[in-house]
């Protein structure tokens, strides 16, 4: 998410490498290299030890802050948590917070602990059935009926994000959905409100980003992995084990690829939004006759554009110029300065 | 029971004038599946070797179980007129010239106020009703709610008297006493009729009339009934009076004088109602003779009344004495189908009329003059009222009425949900028919086609409509109105599968279960939450229980029913509400204040709505609300979902580009009108007003980014300066019970907020009827608390009556609006305190 920016503003000055302070997330960067340097908070780890000594083999995982502590803990140490398949028990030290979600909805563990430092506090969560995924599942419902998506490329630089865009637009069409490319660079909720005809966004990028679960965006936004949920039938009666937030899993020979056939999308479905039916199979437009006979063209007016806007529906559709009907007025002094204080304002 | 072979019902069929479509509604327990056996029994077609078993058209494992009717079920019989009879028919749409069969196809719906969805679209798809009362309780709630509904849709009533026996043997009313009491029932029924029909409108007069014959007596226990046509038969050729005029003399004030042999209208010490004489008094001596066991006088009295009993009947006595000697004289049967034959209207007739209630397009066109005509020849137009779980799990038969034109197997339609609009693609399929079936309770049978005026079920239609529909093969057909429900879905649960991983399994039953039920809401809130939501507790229960054990097939967790709410205001906005846009160049000038009372009610029964001429509507809310004419043309939108109760206005003067955000200040109020400011509840009853804009003079910065988010946050700002209020749902409930237990309920209601408003005695009974208001919230578990109170003899049928303001502001931390909204924001996952003003109002 940051990376975006600051590789664009690094290619402004024809960078050849970064360095990066701060809180970041570490997408995988095809373009420039870079170096992260991360705050280090302090950390009592004598406590996590006496806390911790019940469990049995912890893994632990450490919020952005408190990497430093594998220098004095001598646990089973996994910095990067995609090498194994499953874990036992696992510790998570940071506070409950959506980067506790990414992480733990996105690995297979028994358990999860997480360890907040600042009430020095050991607690069990199931990422599973914590709100943050329900709130999920109704964007993804959302996403459903969705008829116009809109794409947001939220990354110009992690790799296999056109194949993405090419399996979401390919998963969409055999849904009769109509897709849209955006990039409008950092994303937020005003921007994304001007595209009044997309009914949800999907974003692909990083999913270190606040964007999800915010109240103030007009339409949802999902993940990648939200929106395969959504769209490939081989997700129909499934209930994913783990959360996948790389988008790159999706894709073959990622972790939580599944095959997408066209052929196996339902015909129609109940919408448990608007409780209508949505229906993916655009049945009025069928040819009447299907034989070798020529195709007969009924009309030969405008073809209908369909770029998935529906202006149709707007009731402004441009300036009025209701020439003949106002009177002519004098010229007034029209309004100006800035709009903390306009100049004609008291 | 005759047996008839699927061709020659499809013969049938063709003869339109001899078809009757028929419900039969009644208050709950008033004993309509029983007297549907009767009928069934004697004219039931297609039998298996379980017809005419009791409960017939109860189909499902518990309405067997409880005795309670849940869904309801078509069934189609044939009866033939006697040419006798025929001279009663004297519409010539009324039965094709010399034919003397009839096909009847009979709806038997339930009678718990919970499942009036069911009589809804039972209603629909019929033209007239037989009205069921039970003659010791009279007419009660439901009766009154389903003969309402049935008035409204154009269906013609025609009423029976149920429970007779019961009057006779445990009331032991004289038969002068019972002559009251029938009156009376028939007087209210004529009353409630009366009320929502002009006798000068498109159905002409449709009281009922005993004297007229259409209006029953009987026992649907016992399988006797009659009207009064059965009596004048009997005496016509004594009295040398045609069967008709006698009719008339065997009702009302009629008196004879069995000495002088005179009629008189008035009554004196010598003679004596007819009614009584020449109807009840045999009755009673029948009744007398049997139950007393006077064996010398009843083989006279049978001979007198020409009744020969089988052999193998002979030597019963008492009550089952009784039953076959009734049964044996007035058949049920007979005098049911007689008056629904003569009576009820033909689809031919029916239409007529009904086709304005039914057809939301231009009343000229060729769909409109099909059904009018009811024309087999015409395109199809055929409404799908509800779907029928079939075998398969998952799918359904669509079951509806063919108005128009004929379905047939393997036909192209088009298929409207109810969101199509004509031109646009929305809620519109192409598809073929799969198959055509006839619906005969739990049995069904292929069909080739069928004609208009009949009720059939379709295969593969299922797919592309959740509830309702209309079908057809007009290119320029327009919708069938949607029927209006008499109930509402206030009470909700939220259910979870009690192992995560079944979830999916859980949201695939919901889908399953949003299309068995005609009422049911099943959705997913933005907390996450799976709700399902029903007119009632045991609404909810049947839902529920369908879900878990037919849809789902999964062990659920279910959480206590809850009510949902409305956010509405009290006042106007104490201060001109300004919000700025994020990008700052946009400011928007906005008030709130509360409709005045009932017009929320009136936008909810759409006669102030979002469609229809703008000037119509102003004209409307000057007149009625004393509106501003100018403002009221103004009116931008109405919402949430474009039609809900509340709305926004534009009061500026001169303002430049206000069209061009009109769409985005329409986006941002449907948002902020179905997530309220205090807990994301839908908003009821609050009017907004746009005072002032001021708008970058650049389009690109007054774009909807900008403005959506801002007209939300000045919205809110103005529902917080308004004095918010919730808004609770109140039942209407009305309890039967004896006079003793009247105490009990007092004490029930009051410990649960209710309020009673009405007590009477049920005239000629001991029982007494309380109504009263009652929150929707305290409702739960009522009806047991009610029985344990009244030692069970308490009946309490509580239906959605209105939406009440909770009296106590929500931003006070002690008061129970207070409590409410934060129970509610934590279960929607907001943020738990109040919003913050400060949040949604900036400064200059």
């Amino acid at each position: 998410m940051f990376n975006v920016h600051f590789q664009i503003a690094a290619s402004h000055v024809d960078a050849d490498s970064l360095i990066h302070f701060g809180v970041a997330c570490k997408s995988k960067i095809s373009r420039l290299p870079v170096h992260y340097v991360f705050p280090e908070f302090s950390f009592d780890e004598s406590h996590l030890v006496e806390a911790s000594s019940t469990l049995k083999e912890p893994t632990v995982f450490t919020d952005i802050g408190y990497h430093h502590v594998q220098n004095y803990i001598h646990f089973p140490f996994d910095e990067d948590y995609v090498q194994a398949d499953s874990y036992g028990t696992c510790i998570f030290i940071g506070s409950d917070n959506e980067r506790f979600f990414n992480l733990s909805a996105s690995i297979k563990a028994e358990k999860w602990f997480i360890y907040n430092p600042n009430t020095k506090s050991l607690t069990e969560k199931n990422p599973l059935i914590s709100n943050y995924i329900r709130k999920r599942y109704f964007s993804i419902e959302k996403c459903k009926d969705s008829k116009t998506l809109g794409l947001i490329v939220g990354t110009l630089t992690s790799k296999g994000y056109l194949d993405v865009i090419d399996r979401i637009k390919a998963m969409a069409k055999a849904r009769n959905i109509k897709t849209q490319i955006i990039s409008v660079g950092r994303v937020n909720p005003a921007k994304l409100a001007n595209f009044l005809e997309i009914d949800c966004f999907v974003f692909i990028g990083c999913p270190f980003n606040n964007l999800h679960n915010s109240r103030d965006s007009f339409k949802p936004i999902v993940s990648v992995f939200e929106a395969e949920m959504a769209f490939n039938p081989a997700w129909h009666m499934k209930y994913p084990e783990t959360y996948v937030l790389d988008f790159k899993d999706v894709l073959p020979n990622g972790k939580q690829f599944l095959e997408f056939k066209s052929e196996d999308v339902q015909g129609s479905d109940v919408s448990l939004v608007g409780g209508g039916i949505r229906n993916f199979t655009e049945s009025s437009n069928e040819p009447s006759e299907i034989g070798n006979s020529l195709m007969e063209i009924k009309n030969m007016a405008l073809m209908e554009q369909k770029n998935g806007l529906q202006f149709e529906d707007r009731s402004w559709k441009g300036l009025e110029q209701a020439l003949g009907q106002t009177e002519p007025v004098k010229i007034t002094m029209g309004r100006s300065g800035i709009p903390k204080k306009y100049e004609n304002e008291e | 029971m005759v047996n008839f072979t699927v061709d020659e019902i499809r013969g049938l069929m063709d003869k339109k004038k001899n078809i009757r479509n028929m419900s039969v509604i009644a208050h709950v327990d008033h004993g309509k599946s029983t007297l549907t056996d009767s009928l069934v029994s004697k004219a039931g077609i297609i039998a298996g070797a379980k017809a005419g078993e009791t409960r017939f058209t109860d189909t499902r494992k518990d309405e067997q179980e409880r005795c309670i009717t849940i869904k309801s079920t078509a069934i189609s019989m044939y009866f033939e007129v006697e040419d006798k009879d025929l001279v009663f028919i004297t519409h010539p749409d009324q039965g094709e010239k010399g034919e003397k069969g009839f096909l009847i196809n009979l709806i038997d719906s339930p009678g718990h106020v919970d499942f009036s969805s069911e009589v809804t679209a039972a209603l629909r798809v019929t033209d007239g009703a037989l009205v069921v009362v039970d003659c010791v309780s009279g007419v009660c709630v439901q009766t009154e709610t389903v003969l309402r509904q049935a008035i409204a849709e154009r269906i013609k009533p025609i009423l029976f008297m149920n429970k007779m026996d019961r009057a006779l043997l445990e009331l032991q009313l004289d038969s002068e006493e019972l002559y009251q009491t029938f009156q009376r029932i028939v007087e209210n029924v004529n009353v409630i009729i009366a009320t929502y029909n002009d006798d000068g409108g498109p159905m002409g007069e449709v009281r009922v009339d005993p004297s007229k014959g259409s209006v029953g007596f009987g026992s649907g226990l016992h399988g006797w009934a009659f009207t009064l046509k059965q009596f004048s038969e009997m005496y016509s050729e004594k009295f040398k009076i045609e069967v008709v005029k006698l009719m008339n003399r065997l009702w009302g004030e009629n008196f004879f004088n069995g000495k002088t042999k005179k009629w008189s209208k008035q009554k004196d010490a010598d003679n004596k109602r007819s009614f009584c004489m020449y109807v009840l008094d045999p009755i009673y001596k029948v009744f007398d003779a049997i139950m007393n066991y006077k064996k010398e006088e009843i083989p006279t009295l049978l001979e007198k009344l020409g009744i020969v009993l089988k052999h193998e009947d002979k030597d019963k006595d008492g009550k089952q004495l009784l039953k076959v000697v009734m049964r044996t004289w007035l058949p049920a049967g007979e005098a049911l189908l007689q008056m629904i034959a003569i009576h009820l209207p033909s689809p031919v007739v029916a239409q007529k009329y009904r086709m304005e209630m039914l057809y939301e397009g231009p009343h000229d066109d060729e769909a409109a003059v099909a059904v009018k005509n009811c024309d087999p020849n015409g395109p199809l137009m055929m409404y799908i009222s509800k779907m029928v779980p079939t075998s398969d799990k998952g799918r359904f038969y669509a079951f509806g009425r063919v108005f128009s034109g004929k379905v047939a197997t393997g036909q192209k339609a088009r298929i409207m949900g109810p969101n199509y609009v004509v031109g646009k693609k929305e809620d519109l399929y192409e598809k073929a028919i799969q198959r055509t079936i006839l619906m005969m309770g739990r049995y069904v049978e292929a069909i080739e086609d069928v004609p208009s005026g009949n009720i059939c079920g379709l295969v593969g239609v299922d797919q592309f409509l959740v509830k309702t529909g209309t079908i057809t093969t007009f290119k320029d057909a327009h919708n069938m109105k949607v029927m209006k429900f008499s109930v509402s879905p206030v009470v909700r649960v939220a259910v979870e599968p009690k192992n995560p991983a079944d979830l999916p399994k859980l949201v695939e039953g919901l889908k399953r279960l949003a299309k068995s039920d005609p009422m049911v809401q099943c959705i997913i809130e933005e907390s996450g939450e799976h709700i399902i939501a029903g007119a009632g507790e045991l609404h909810l229960e049947i839902c529920l229980k369908d879900l878990e054990e037919d849809h789902a097939c999964i062990p659920l967790k279910k959480s206590d029913p809850v009510v949902s709410y409305r956010e509405t205001v009290n006042e106007e906005s104490t201060m001109m509400c300004l919000s700025k846009s994020p990008n700052k160049h946009n400011r928007l000038f906005m008030k709130a204040c509360p409709m005045p009372d009932g017009l929320a009610e009136d936008i909810d029964n759409g006669d102030v709505s979002s469609k229809g001429d703008f000037k119509v509507r102003a004209r409307y809310l000057a007149e009625k609300y004393d509106y501003d004419v100018t403002e009221a043309r103004k009116i931008w939108c109405f919402g949430p979902d474009g039609t809900g109760p509340n709305f926004i206005i534009d009061c500026t003067k001169g303002v430049q580009y206000l069209n061009e955000i009109k769409d985005s200040v329409v986006a941002g109020f449907q948002w902020a009108s179905k997530e309220g400011v205090l807990s994301d509840e839908n908003m009821r009853g609050v009017r907004f007003n746009i005072y002032d804009v001021a708008l970058h003079a650049d389009a690109i910065h007054r774009g909807g980014g900008q403005i959506i988010p801002t007209t939300r946050r000045v919205l809110y700002a103005a529902a917080i300066t308004a004095g918010p209020r919730l808004m609770e749902p109140v039942y209407l409930c009305e309890i039967q019970c004896p006079e003793v237990a009247v105490g009990g309920i007092y004490g029930v209601l009051n410990r649960r907020r209710g309020h009673v408003f009405e007590e009477s005695q049920v005239a000629g009974t001991p029982m007494f009827v309380v109504k009263a208001y009652l929150p929707v919230n305290e409702s739960f578990g009522f009806t047991a608390d009610l029985r344990s109170n009244t030692g069970g003899q308490a009946f309490p049928q509580c239906v959605f009556d209105h939406w009440q303001v909770l009296p106590g502001d929500p931003f006070e931390p002690s008061s129970k609006p207070f409590t409410i909204v934060q129970d509610t924001r934590k279960r929607k996952g907001l943020k738990e305190g109040l919003p913050d003003l400060q949040q949604y109002l900036d400064k200059l």
